[in-house]
This record gives structure tokens, sequence and C-alpha cells, in this order.
């Protein structure tokens, strides 16, 4: 079903939509505010927080992009966190270590983690929640540019680490 | 005159009988460069993506194939037109070369000639099945943004947007055979050959052992960046959908 069309469900009061909506956006929506908080405590207490709020306040019907909306309050309050608590640079490694721990996994999440918070939000909006540059653009509030250049310098850099030093 | 007549209408038979029997067992193409070779001069088949050589030379040669189409009638109907189909390697994306030519077309139409765009390159990447297009990214103004995101919203991932290098005169092609693209793809066959044979690294650590290191693409990168989601706990799931 049509994640906009669960949103819809969603505001007419269908409870069992707010299940659909998590079970659709859960792995994205998690692995971004992972990305950007850079330690599981704290991206289990946002997506708690997220979905209290998406629960108690669901988008409104003038909101003509609801997928792009949650993530754009995702991101919000992950940052809202960072903040808050200028957590984000003393946790790096134990960042994104997921239940699969296979060599090529961790290689790709020690160097992900390496990465600055803005490269790592960009590089999780587009490839793993697929949203288009312009989407992102919106999303995070930044130009188009900024947001190329980011994914850009993300995947050189990223390249750079995975090849040993070798671009 | 009956005898001669009847003469002649067998001679007749006979010639044409034996001309479709050769041309049922006979190939219109020895091999796969032949058939890159007419398709280069006469255009390409909306089915394919495009033609590039397996290993840096003209004899072996991979045919893209569009994966939406009927694919295995596709490869038969190749098969079919080529004698020699050792000579054929298939592969299968997602954009017809035709189509990413026309995007390109359409590019240089719209765009190209404008000075206020800082774009420095245009072109259709075979392997990538997209139309690269190189930016300055140091020189982007707000037409370039417009452009940016008009190229994205129309044409999505069939194109790439790259930081660019070099500059090249854009120019509308006049003749819609691209065949200096296709000639410039077989060329760029041969280095990126030369990439993938070296695209492995041994490094001998201190204690003596080897560790092999692979030279990873940047699509490679983002594939891997792709497949490394997160996942939540069940804890956190069930605290979740148990708000409902």
């Amino acid at each position: 079903m049509d994640i906009e069309e669960m949103f819809s469900r969603l505001r007419n009061g269908d409870k069992e939509a707010f299940a659909d909506i998590y079970r659709s956006l859960r792995v994205p929506l998690y692995t971004l505010i992972l990305r950007i908080v850079n330690n599981r405590e704290t991206a289990d207490d946002i997506m708690q927080e997220l979905f209290m709020r998406l629960y108690s306040s669901p988008p409104d019907s003038t909101v003509n992009n609801c997928r792009a909306w949650v993530f754009a309050s995702a991101r919000n309050l992950a940052i809202d966190y960072i903040r808050k608590h200028c957590c984000e640079e003393k946790n790096t490694t134990e960042a994104c270590t997921c239940p699969d721990t296979s060599a090529e996994k961790l290689d790709i999440e020690r160097a992900i983690a390496m990465l600055s918070q803005e490269q790592r939000e960009v590089l999780s909006l587009h490839l793993n929640a697929g949203f288009t540059f312009s989407e992102i653009s919106n999303i995070t509030g930044s130009t188009l540019s900024s947001v190329y250049r980011r994914y850009r310098s993300a995947i050189k850099a990223l390249r750079k680490e995975l090849n040993g030093g070798h671009p | 005159m009956r005898k001669i007549m009847i003469l002649v209408a067998a001679a007749i038979m006979i010639v044409v009988l034996s001309i479709s029997a050769v041309a049922e067992t006979s190939y219109p193409y020895k091999d796969a460069y032949e058939l890159f070779s007419a398709w280069d001069r006469h255009g390409y088949p909306d089915y394919i993506t495009g033609v590039w050589s397996t290993n840096g030379g003209r004899e072996h040669l991979t045919f893209g194939i569009v994966e939406s189409c009927d694919t295995d009638a596709v490869k038969d109907e190749i098969l079919y037109l080529v004698e020699d189909v050792s000579t054929v390697t298939f592969t299968e994306q997602k954009y017809s070369y035709n189509y990413l030519c026309s995007i390109q077309e359409e590019l240089e139409l719209t765009w190209g000639f404008s000075d206020e765009i800082a774009m420095l390159s245009l072109g259709v990447d075979v392997w990538e099945n997209c139309v690269e297009v190189g930016i300055d990214f140091e020189a982007i103004n707000p037409a370039t943004e417009e452009f940016m995101k008009d190229c994205t919203e129309r044409y999505g991932d069939a194109i790439n947007i790259v930081e660019g290098v070099h500059a090249v005169t854009l120019m509308a092609r006049p003749d819609p055979t691209p065949w200096i693209i296709c000639a410039a793809c077989v060329l760029m066959a041969v280095v990126t050959a030369v990439v993938v044979v070296t695209r492995s690294r041994r490094i001998t650590n201190a204690d003596g052992t080897v560790t092999i290191h692979k030279h990873l693409s940047e699509k490679q990168v983002a594939a891997l960046v792709k497949d490394s989601t997160a996942q939540p706990s069940q804890e956190l799931d069930s605290r979740i959908l148990s708000l409902k």
C-alpha cells in the first residue's frame, strides 16, 4: 500500500495504519537517526519520541509529501539532540554497528562513522531512504548544490577510506 | 516449346530453392563486432542500452539489453543474427541507449548553449547507464541550481550529476547516429579493462599474512552504503508498536 495512503488512514483515525507506517519506515528512519547521532541508545530514544509525536499529531492533509515530512522530523529531532548534548564527536565508532557484522559491513560502518554529520545525513537520505537530491534539499533546507557536494565528497572519502587510502 | 518452358521453370525453381536454403543456413553477421558496426552505421534498436568491449579488444563485445523488455527473446534475436555466438555477452540495464541519447540531445538543446549554466561536460555513460553531466561546483549559480533540479526531477536516475573536470564545447549533434560515441565506448572499454585488472591489491602485512583489498568504484561504494542499514531492536519495535 502507498505510504501517503497510510498517512491518510492514520489521519482518519485508523490506528492500524500507525503500525503499517512504522513497519514501512522503521529501517530507513532508524538508519538516518543512527547515522546522525552515532549512538544506538540515543537513536532508540529519538525513534520512540518521533513515533509518539506522529501518533499524537500526524501530518495534516496540507502536507503533500508525508514520507519526506517524517524524515525531516526525524532529522530535526536528531539534530536537536546533538545540539543539546554535543554527543556526536564523542561516540564515533560504537556508531552504526548492526547485528550483521560481516567484515565488509564493519568496514563500511567504520568508514561512514568518520564522515561529517551532514555527509552521513545526505548518504542516508539518498541511498537508504531513496530520496532524490531535490527532495533532500527540501528536507534539510540546504541548497541543491550543497547536497550534491556533500554526497560527492562523502562518496569520495568513503572510497578513499575503503581502498586503503587510495582514491 | 513446352519442354523448354518446363526446363526454364524447373531451373528457376532450383535457383530460388538453393538461394533460400543458403539464406536459412547463413547468418547476417559473422561476429559481434560486425553486428555492432552495422548498428553503429544505421542506429541502435530500442532494446539496446549500449555495446562495449568485454575484454578490451573488438573480438568480444557485451550487449546491454533493456531489462524491461522480453530479454530472452532479444538475446535469441541477437544470437540468431551472429554466426560466432562466442563473441557475444549480455548484460541487462534500465535505459535504452536511444533514450539516453535523446536526453543528452534535449539537454544540449535546452541548456547547452547557455553561458549561465556551469556545465562542463555532457555525455552518455554506457556502463553506468545514464547521462553524465559534469558541473563546475565552484561556479554554481541560481541558473545552475535550477538546471540541476530540473534534471533530477525530469529524468531521475537516468541523469548522474558529477563534479566536472574537463571543459567541453557543447554542440548539438547533427547526425543522430552516435558512431563517435560508440567508437569512444569501445576505446574506453580498453581503459576499463585495465582498471578491472588492477582492481584488487594485495598487501603483505607485518605478520606475513596477505590482505587482499578490492579497489572499489564510486558506484560500488554507494551500493555498500545502500546495503548497510541499521535495524531497530525488537524491544524498540514492541515499545513503539505498543503505542497504538
